[in-house]
C-alpha cells in the first residue's frame, strides 16, 4: 500500500538533494571558519584577477595617450596610488565575501538539519511500514 | 474578483501539473529570445546566423540549468565580434570575465536577470526589470540587471561604429580599443539608466519587505513612481526627449506585470488579519498573521439518476479481494 506522508517527505527529499541540497551538502562537510576562509581564498584570487582585468581594460582606454602618460608619469606616486586601490578594492571583496559565505553557510546548516530529520522521518515511516506488514516489499 | 480567482485557482493548478514542461519551455523561450536577439543585433558571423542554429542552441539550453544559456549567449557574442574585429572581441571577452570575477562568482544563479535585462532593454522597456527582481528577488539580485545592461550598450555601441571597427587598419587599432570602450565608460545614458534601475528595484524590495498593509501594491507604486521620475529627468538632461514615451509605457507594463505577480504570489486579505503574542523560555512573539485569499475548492457531486441495485457481495469479489480460490467459498 502506498504511504503518502512517505511519498511527500521523499519528493520533498529528491527535490533537495536535486537542487540548493548539492552545494548545501558541500557547505555540511566544513566547519564555518574553513568554509568561510576557503571560500575568502577563492575570492581573493577572483577579485585580484578582476582588479587586473580593470587595469588592462583603463590602460586600453588610454592607449593613445600612454606615451606621453608614461613620459610623464611619477613612477613612484602611481605605483603607491596603485597598490592602494588594490588594496581597497580586495578588502571590500573580502568584506563580501565574508558576509555572503557566512549566510550561505548559516541557510547551508539549517537546510541540512532540516533535510537530516526528514530522513530520519522517512526510516522511522519505512520501519513502522516493516513492522506493520513484515516481509512485504 | 471571483472570476480571477477562480483564473488563478486553475493557473496555479495547471502550473503544478505541468510544471515538468513549463520551465524546460520557459528556459526555451528565454534562451531563444536572446540568441535571435543577439544574431539581429550583432550577427556578423553568417553561419551563426542562421535561425536554425538558433533554434538548436536553445533547446539544447532546454535542458540545461538557465546558466548555460547565458554561457552560450556569450560565446555567440564572442565569435560574432570575432568576425567583426579581433580587438572588440578581446575587450567583450575581458568585460565578461570582469563580470564573472566581480559578481557571478559571489552570486551565482541570477541567469534571468541577465538575459532578459538586454532583451527588455532592445525593446525600450527595461523598466520592467526592477519590479520584477524587487518582487521575487534577493536585492544582490540587481547587480546582474547591471551586468546586462553595460552588455547591452557594449553591443549598441559596437553596432554604432560598426563601420569604423571592421576596418581592418593597423593605425587605427588603438582608437577602435578607445572607440569600443567609450560606449560603456562615457556613456552618460548608461549611467542614469543603471541608477535609476538599481534604486528602484531596492525600493520595491525594501518596502514589500515591511510589515505594513498593502506592502507590495506600495513598493509597486513608489518603485515605479522613482524610477518613472529619475529616467524622465534623466531624458531631459541628457536631451533625449524621444525616449519619454517609452519610460512612461515601460513603466505602465511594469505597473501591470508587478500587479499580476502580486495577484499571483501575495493576495492576502487583510480584513481578516489576526494579531497573536505568545512567548517561550527565550524569546516574545508578536505575531501578524494575514490569511490569503483562497476560494474553496468546489466538490463534484455526481447524482446517479438510476442507481444500481445491490445485490450484495458475490463470490468472485471476494476471491478477488483474498486472492483465495473461488472453490474455497462453497463450503
Amino acid at each position: 500500500m502506498l504511504n503518502t506522508e512517505r511519498i511527500r517527505l521523499m519528493t520533498r527529499l529528491a527535490a533537495y538533494e536535486q537542487g540548493e541540497g548539492k552545494e548545501y551538502g558541500r557547505i555540511g562537510r566544513y566547519y564555518r571558519h574553513d568554509y568561510v576562509g576557503l571560500q575568502m581564498i577563492k575570492v581573493f584570487f577572483c577579485s585580484t584577477a578582476a582588479f587586473l582585468i580593470l587595469l588592462v581594460l583603463s590602460v586600453l582606454y588610454q592607449m593613445e595617450d600612454l606615451e606621453r602618460f608614461l613620459y610623464q608619469m611619477d613612477y613612484e606616486k602611481f605605483a603607491s596610488g596603485l597598490l592602494t586601490r588594490y588594496i581597497l578594492f580586495v578588502v571590500f571583496y573580502q568584506a563580501a565575501a565574508w558576509i555572503v559565505y557566512s549566510l550561505r553557510y548559516r541557510k547551508g546548516s539549517k537546510e541540512q538539519k532540516l533535510y537530516h530529520s526528514r530522513l530520519k522521518k522517512v526510516e522511522k515511516l519505512y520501519e513502522r511500514e516493516e513492522r506493520q506488514f513484515p516481509g512485504d516489499d | 474578483m471571483t472570476k480571477l480567482l477562480e483564473m488563478r485557482e486553475v493557473l496555479q493548478g495547471f502550473y503544478g501539473k505541468y510544471d515538468l514542461y513549463i520551465r524546460p519551455a520557459l528556459r526555451f523561450v528565454t534562451a531563444l529570445a536572446a540568441f535571435l536577439l543577439i544574431n539581429g543585433s550583432i550577427g556578423y558571423m553568417v553561419r551563426l546566423k542562421n535561425p536554425v542554429v538558433a533554434i538548436v542552441l536553445a533547446a539544447v539550453c532546454t535542458f540545461l540549468p538557465i546558466g548555460a544559456a547565458a554561457v552560450l549567449g556569450a560565446l555567440m557574442i564572442l565569435v560574432h565580434l570575432y568576425a567583426l574585429s579581433l580587438e572588440v572581441c578581446a575587450v567583450c571577452l575581458l568585460l565578461m570575465l570582469l563580470m564573472f570575477f566581480m559578481y557571478y562568482k559571489l552570486a551565482p544563479g541570477n541567469g534571468y536577470g541577465t538575459i532578459w535585462t538586454p532583451v527588455l532593454c532592445h525593446f525600450q522597456i527595461p523598466e520592467i526589470m526592477p519590479t520584477v527582481l524587487g518582487l521575487s528577488k534577493e536585492p544582490y539580485s540587481v547587480l546582474s540587471m547591471v551586468c546586462g545592461m553595460i552588455l547591452y550598450y557594449f553591443l549598441k555601441g559596437v553596432r554604432a561604429n560598426e563601420a569604423l571597427l571592421s576596418v581592418t587598419d593597423e593605425e587605427n587599432r588603438l582608437s577602435k580599443l578607445t572607440l569600443v570602450l567609450n560606449s560603456i565608460v562615457g556613456n552618460q545614458e548608461l549611467y542614469v539608466t543603471a541608477a535609476a534601475l538599481v534604486l528602484s528595484a531596492l525600493l520595491v524590495y525594501v518596502i514589500r519587505r515591511q510589515s505594513v498593509k498593502h506592502a507590495w501594491s506600495i513598493a509597486i507604486g513608489v518603485g515605479n513612481g522613482c524610477n518613472l521620475a529619475l529616467l524622465l529627468a534623466g531624458s531631459f538632461l541628457l536631451g533625449k526627449s524621444e525616449r519619454i514615451l517609452g519610460i512612461i509605457l515601460g513603466t505602465a507594463a511594469a505597473v501591470l506585470i508587478g500587479l499580476g505577480m502580486e495577484f499571483f504570489l501575495f493576495h492576502l486579505d487583510y480584513t481578516r488579519t489576526e494579531r497573536v503574542q505568545f512567548e517561550d523560555d527565550e524569546y516574545y512573539y508578536y505575531v501578524k498573521a494575514v490569511p490569503k485569499v483562497l476560494l474553496p475548492t468546489k466538490k463534484k457531486r455526481v447524482k446517479q439518476i438510476n442507481k444500481r441495485k445491490n445485490s450484495g457481495i458475490s463470490k468472485k469479489s471476494l476471491q478477488e479481494e483474498f486472492e483465495i480460490d473461488e472453490d474455497l467459498l462453497d463450503d
